[in-house]
Order: structure tokens, then C-alpha cells, then sequence
């Protein structure tokens, strides 16, 4: 087995040999994770459904280096409607403004449980089908389902790569336009770390 | 930067109380790891917090936590049942529940269900069936933001109470945290 000395160590410093990294970066995950709760409706944003970058949920990618992200994601609709809502990925730029694909690889898997306690799981073939270098398209597979003050539960899987150095941005939208809020709760949060 | 590395692990001993390892900082990444480290049997459905699998909160600050549970019993028809309890009143609680049975059927409850509006109650029990000598799984996500102070932790027992069986949850199994 090849040894690694102490300052390597993952899990800190321990005698024998090291397990090697898991990543070719060396590193850990590394967390973001929201703070506040992120709001959005069809009257403070006109026509709620257009699809945003959330505020806080946002990986910095360097071009031509691969990374696995994940997600967990609680998402709901206050007070009252049934808006729904879509999560999804896109690239932005420095203004959070969303900027079209420019991936060399884009593989997904979604698994969301709406109100009821379903399970619905999305794999690869369907999220990111060939040729694996587009972001999910907003439709029924990107779709939660909310009514009044309840939460989903999502998880997204990716590995991506960029052409560019670029940020990549969870976006969230209103599936229906709603007056009424839909939330993405403080908690959720994404992971990331180069491969 | 903070003072811990990315992924702390240690081992707790049993009871509350003896919840090492330290307890993350705000803002930190990684996750502190909470490992079972034996066996524990239970022999009645009489639900309690389990020796390890626990954290302690502080009121006002702000968690995530997840988890991976491995269960066993000693029969059929005892079976084995979950969830979070603690002494912490909520603010904010969400969580939800994914299990896998040992004839690989998935359980779900999801966020609406398990910890509904207000959002301040701890969740009900959620069994899977499981015959004897055979494991399930349990995955759980959390946010928990406490009211008060107190712990909060994997609750679990018998789902069907008999004395002279034992319910087990696996040395290995794993209670994740972090503060954000």
C-alpha cells in the first residue's frame, strides 16, 4: 500500500498507512448552505415562473475540471396556492444573470417526495440524455408539487464539467404563477468537490 | 478558518452527556461524524433515544443533520420502528425518512407528512418490517433550528413489543451534523 505522510490525512493525523485521498484534488466537500429562507412569487418577481439562480446555492467551476455536486433541498409554498415549483441547473454569470449551457459533461439524478409520501426518482438516461452536455430542461421532471405551508424534499446528483471557468447555479421557479410565496428553505444546501 | 478538520470522527461513549465528538462551528463545511460503535439491543417498543446517536443543541443556532441507519431484530413480528426525539423544543424542524426493507421495499415520508405545518413537532414513529436476523435500512435528513436548548437525537425501538426478543441497531450505523 503507498504511505502518505500525516499532513495527508483526511481524518488528521494518525501512524500506519494512509488510505489515499478519494479525489484527484485532494479535498473534502465542500458545503454551501442556505441561511436565510429565499422567497419568490409572481408579484415581486413579474411573471414568477421565470426561472432564477438561487441567492446562495452557487459552485464555482473551473474549466476542463470535473466535479461531483450534490444537493438537498427542502422547498414549499406559504400560506396558501398551489404554485409548485421547479428546480433545476444552469450557468450564470457575474451578475447571477443566466447564461446559456457550455458543459462537456452534464450527467443528473433527481429524487424528489412531494406532498404525499411518494418517492419519485429520475435517473440519467432520462435528466441528462445524450449527449450528456445540456442542463435539465424545466418539465414534469424537474417539477415539485406544493399546496399551502407544506415542504418537498429534493436531492440532486451531478457530475459536470465546464468548457469555461463559470458558476453554476441552482435555479428555482413558481411552475404555476402564484401570489403567494414559494419558499426554499435556510438548510438546504449543496456540496461539491472536484474529481 | 475554523479549528477542525473537514470530517471529525470519534467515538461517543453511552448516555447522554458523553456526546463526543466536539460539536462543528458555524460555518465550517464538513460534517461531524457520529458512529455507532457496538450493537445496542432493545427488547420492548418502548421508544427512547438511542446511547450514541444524539447531539446536543444550543437555542437559537441552526443544524443540519443526517443519517444512515442499519436495523435488525431477532423474530418476525418484531420489526423495527424510528424517529427524532429529544428535550429541545422547535423554532423550525424538517425532516424527512427513506427506508429500504429487508425484502428491498422503500418507505418515504416526506417533509409534508413527517414534520408538518407548524414545523415545530418532533415526527411520529416509522416502522419497517423486518424479519428476524435480516437488516433494513434508515435514511434521514433534517433541518433543525431549536427554540430551546437540549438534544435531539435517533429514537427507535420494537416496532411490535415482545420481551424476549431483541430489536438492533448496527455498530456502524451513523448520525451526521453540521451548523450553518
Amino acid at each position: 500500500m503507498q504511505t502518505f505522510p500525516l499532513q495527508q490525512s483526511r481524518f488528521g493525523a494518525r501512524s500506519g498507512p494512509m488510505v489515499p485521498f478519494p479525489t484527484t484534488a485532494g479535498r473534502g466537500w465542500t458545503t454551501i448552505i442556505k441561511t436565510a429562507d429565499e422567497t419568490q412569487n409572481n408579484a415581486t418577481i413579474p411573471g414568477g415562473t421565470t426561472l432564477r439562480a438561487d441567492a446562495q446555492l452557487r459552485v464555482p467551476l473551473v474549466g476542463g475540471h470535473r466535479y461531483r455536486i450534490r444537493a438537498r433541498l427542502y422547498l414549499g409554498a406559504l400560506v396558501n396556492g398551489t404554485p409548485d415549483f421547479n428546480t433545476t441547473w444552469r450557468l450564470i454569470d457575474a451578475a447571477g444573470t443566466i447564461v446559456a449551457d457550455n458543459f462537456t459533461l452534464f450527467l443528473a439524478q433527481t429524487l424528489l417526495t412531494p406532498n404525499a409520501n411518494t418517492l419519485t426518482i429520475v435517473g440519467p438516461t432520462t435528466m441528462s440524455p445524450a449527449p450528456h452536455t445540456a442542463s435539465p430542461t424545466v418539465g414534469a421532471n424537474t417539477k415539485g408539487n406544493t399546496s399551502s405551508d407544506e415542504y418537498n424534499y429534493v436531492r440532486w446528483d451531478l457530475i459536470v464539467e465546464s468548457l469555461i471557468t463559470t458558476t453554476l447555479a441552482l435555479c428555482w421557479n413558481q411552475d404555476t404563477a402564484s401570489v403567494f410565496f414559494t419558499v426554499c428553505s435556510r438548510g438546504s444546501a449543496i456540496e461539491y468537490i472536484e474529481v | 478558518m475554523p479549528g477542525f478538520p473537514l470530517i471529525q470522527i470519534g467515538r461517543a461513549t453511552a448516555g447522554p452527556g458523553s456526546l463526543a465528538p466536539a460539536p462543528p462551528t458555524v460555518g465550517s463545511t464538513g460534517w461531524v461524524v457520529i458512529p455507532k460503535t457496538a450493537d445496542e439491543n432493545r427488547n420492548s417498543s418502548a421508544q427512547a433515544i438511542d446511547s450514541q446517536l444524539q447531539i446536543n443543541v444550543a437555542a437559537g443556532q441552526r443544524y443540519r443533520l443526517r443519517g444512515l441507519l442499519f436495523m435488525t431484530c431477532s423474530a418476525n413480528g418484531v420489526s423495527v420502528a424510528v424517529t427524532f426525539v429529544g428535550t429541545a423544543t422547535m423554532t423550525l424542524f424538517l425532516a424527512q425518512h427513506y427506508s429500504v426493507s429487508n425484502t428491498s421495499a422503500e418507505g418515504i415520508t416526506s417533509p409534508t407528512l413527517w414534520t408538518p405545518t407548524p414545523h415545530t413537532a418532533y415526527p411520529a414513529i416509522r416502522a419497517v418490517a423486518v424479519s428476524g436476523g435480516e437488516y433494513v435500512t434508515y435514511e434521514i435528513d433534517c433541518i433543525a433550528v431549536p427554540a430551546t436548548s437540549g438534544t435531539l437525537g435517533i429514537s427507535w425501538a420494537q416496532s411490535v413489543n415482545n420481551a424476549g426478543q431483541t430489536a438492533t441497531m448496527a455498530r456502524g450505523s451513523v448520525l451526521e451534523y453540521q451548523r450553518f
